[in-house]
Order: structure tokens, then sequence, then C-alpha cells
């Protein structure tokens, strides 16, 4: 068997195992550079073992960019025009140890050598690590935010409110503000502000106020576990005109001749995305189920701040849409009310209103996608000052 | 056999691996993957070049949605 097809069953093999771990996920392996991509995030991987188990240690790996003179006596092999794999590596450079499953699926340890002879299969069980340190306090990436308008805290109602917030979805809240890297506090105070106070209006479930507007987006959040990155979550929301039609029909259904050409479009998108691992829901279902709404408003500001780049402009395209908060706008316009197209050009100050001043003063911890876990520090404002209406907390 | 090379910088100079070519139809530009040989970083780096390029330039990939695409392009050939 040449080497080229030694690597590729070995690449494949690893990927069926991580598929078995991880089968929403889009798994690449190069078996010869140590290199495995889950869902577009890159790890190196080695793999230690003994008689007892087997352990596939990854560790998240970033690519970056370097600039300089090649001094090579091959440069111009190097630097060749066509783009090619690299060869492989020698055996001693390539894994060890490979894995294959066998006929009932299991784990087996095949060979120590390629150039060996396999020997007796037995069965080892194994265990996949994502190597991540937590990060130490000193090594948090400090930033701050400036509050350039004055916060006018809530009266007793909007305290009211928040408390209602607390005891109905504050278990939801805290649930996926850690699943998806957020603040727990911070979405305690922008479900607070964003939901329906009026128990028989038919929106009040919907927590997250999540709209049309998001339906034929995909949602890419990163997700972590006891503060560990172990994968993503995929989200695609079906266009409103299939709210009454089940969901386990969606790639049975037909050509939908009566949905318009575009709701056909995104319908078809979805039975695509489905098999590339998002989880598809219809827009009824998230405006109506509230752990189902908070999981996707969670989901949609982690999307939306990791698309940015940014905490304050993350929160503010959560109510502004993501357009409108393009490189344009700065922190400083959205903390001063001054991006006036929008619904509601003070939306963070009236997050920030149902925030403690203890709350304030110790900030916010938003985990990226990136691995960088970003504390923002809150300064600026004398928000020791309370209105006439504020009570002491 | 495996590449290897010397990355003049301005840091100094660093031995390095060679991990594969990229070709981008998109932007119509080379990029040279690759590791150190040093196994403390386990870092991929990236740079651009110009195949008719004599002095053996190799340039940053500073614009981080090229950097994003190179990303998913050696994801793709992976």
């Amino acid at each position: 068997m040449s080497r080229e097809k030694d690597f590729q069953t070995i690449n494949e093999s690893i990927k069926k195992l991580f598929l078995a771990e991880y089968p929403t996920s889009r798994i690449k392996v190069n078996a010869q550079n140590k290199l495995i991509m889950i869902d577009g995030q890159m790890y190196r991987f080695s793999i230690t073992t003994n008689l007892d188990y087997r352990k596939i240690n990854l560790k998240k790996i970033q690519m970056k960019s370097k600039k300089g003179k090649l001094r090579s006596k091959n440069s111009k092999r190097i630097l060749t025009k066509i783009a090619m794999m690299a060869t492989v590596a020698g055996i001693g450079a390539a894994v060890h140890l490979t894995s294959s499953l066998n006929e009932k699926d299991t784990v087996s340890q095949v060979t120590t050598e390629y150039t060996s002879a396999v020997p007796e299969k037995q069965t080892i069980p194994y265990t996949i690590v994502i190597e991540q340190e937590k990060p130490k306090e000193n090594d948090l990436e400090e930033n701050t935010i400036t509050l350039f308008k004055e916060i006018v805290f809530t009266d007793t109602l909007g305290y009211e409110k928040k408390q209602e917030t607390i005891q109905e979805f504050g278990n939801f809240i805290e649930e996926y503000s850690k699943r998806y890297g957020l603040d727990y506090n911070l979405n305690v105070a922008l479900f607070t502000q964003e939901r329906s106070n009026d128990r028989s209006n038919p929106n009040y479930n919907n927590v997250g106020q999540i709209t049309e507007l998001l339906c034929g987006e995909k949602i890419t959040a990163p997700v972590y576990e006891e503060e560990k990155f172990i994968g993503m979550d995929k989200i695609y929301i079906l266009p409103k005109c299939y709210d009454n039609y089940p969901l386990e029909a969606l790639e049975t259904m037909g050509n939908f001749s009566e949905f318009s050409n575009l709701e056909q479009e995104k319908i078809q998108e979805a039975i695509g995305l489905k098999k590339e691992g998002y989880e598809i829901y219809r827009l009824t279902d998230v405006k109506n189920t509230v752990s189902l709404n908070i999981k996707v408003s969670c989901a949609y500001l982690s999307y939306l701040i990791n698309k940015q780049q940014n905490l304050v402009k993350g929160l503010a395209s959560y109510n502004m849409g993501y357009t409108r908060i393009n490189e344009k706008v700065s922190e400083e316009e959205i903390l001063r009310g001054q991006v006036t197209e929008a619904d509601d050009p003070n939306y963070l100050n009236n997050i920030f209103r149902y925030l403690t001043k203890e709350e304030l003063e110790k900030g916010f911890t938003i985990q990226y996608a990136s691995g960088e876990v970003v504390h923002y520090q809150i300064e600026g404002m004398d928000y020791e000052k309370e209105t006439e209406h504020s009570i002491r907390r | 056999m495996e590449d290897t090379f010397f990355l003049d910088t301005t840091e100094g100079s660093i031995e390095c691996r060679v991990i594969t070519n990229l070709y981008s139809e998109k932007r119509k530009k080379h990029y040279l993957v690759y590791e150190y040989v040093d196994e403390k970083n386990d870092d991929l780096y990236v740079s651009s070049y110009d195949p008719e390029d004599e002095t053996n330039t190799l340039n940053d990939v500073s614009d981080s949605d090229e950097l994003r695409e190179v990303t998913e392009l050696f994801e793709s050939m992976m």
C-alpha cells in the first residue's frame, strides 16, 4: 500500500473517531502534520496510550502570518507556481499509533509502524481530550466600556420586572450564557429590557424578541463546557411560511409550490444545512418555547459579538441589525445614543439601567470564538448618582 | 523528503517546515503554509508570495478576511 494511501486510511479512521464524538461537526484530518480541523477551528493532535486507555490530545492552534525572506537551497521548489500538497513526511514524523474501526465499529489498536505486520487486534477504550487552559485572572484581556451618557437606573417597577426575569427565566439564561461564553448579569438585563411585561401578550414567551428578520440567517456560536471550548452550535430558522408544517416533513414535502421562490430557496437551503449539522427550527417554535427562545437569542448574541469582534457593537447589532452597525459606526456613537436611524438609539443604556451598581463595577466577561477571554471594565460615569425614583440595591 | 527553510525576519532567523502551498483563484495569489521546526510553537503560519519574485520574499497576510479565506482554503485541501 502506498504511503499516500496509508495516510488516507489514517485520516479516515481518525475522522470516524471524531465524528463518533462530535456527530454534527465538520471534521478534516491531516495525519502527517498532526492536524485536525473541527468546524473550522484548527488543532494539533497527539496520541498517548497505555494498555488500558488511549487518549487523543487536542491543542487549539491558530493560523498566523509572518513576513520575511525565505532562505533555502530548495527555494525554487518550495515557492512553486503550482499549488500542491506537501510531500509526505517520513514515517518517523507521522502518527505512530492509529486506530481503525473494525466490523463492529469499536476502536482497536492496529499497529505502531506501517512497515511492521499488523498485530492481533485488541479493543482499547479511548477518550478525546481538548487541551485548553483556563485563563488566569491576570491573563484576561482587559477592555473598557466608557459610559458617555448618564444611566437612568430603573424605578421600582423596573426592579420588579428584573426580579421576574430572574425567577421565571433565570435558569435558562444562566444555562445558555454559560454555553455561549456570555455574561449572565448582562443577559438578565438584556432580556429584561427586551421582554414583554404583559402575560396576556401572545409574544410573552418570546423573551429575546426574536423576529422574522432572523429567518434564513446562518447562526454559528462557539460552545463552552466548564469554560472550555467544545465546538460550535449551528442554527437556522425556517421562513415564517413553514410555521404550520411539521419539521419532520422538511425533506419530504416536495417542491413547496405554495411558497414564493425566495421562500422555497430558504427551505431548500435548510435541507442542505441540516446535512451539515445545522439545527433547523420553525420560527413559531422559537418564539413560543421559552427554553428554545433563550437558547437562540443567546446563540444569536454570541454570533453577533463574535462577528463584530466587539461587545458594544455586538449588543447594538442585536437590536439595530448587523448591517446598520458597520465599521463606520463607532463604539462612542453607540454609547452616546447617536445611531439615530435605530428604533432605540439608547439601547445599551436601556439595558444597563437594569444592572446594579455592583454589577456595573464588576464588569462583563465574554469568551470569544478565537479563544480570547475579554473582561470589560465599565468607567466614565458617576453611576453612584441615583435618580429620585431609583432604589438602593 | 520534507522541505525546510530559514525565514529571515527583522527579529532574526527562524527554521521552518513547509506544510503546503495554496493558490487562491479569487485573489490570484500564492500562499505558503508552514510551521516552526521548534515544536514549542504549534501554530501554523501563512505568507503570500510571488513565484516570479527572485528575492524569495514572503509577505504578511494582514487582512483578517484574507486570512480567514486562506484558512478555509487550507481546510478544503485537507
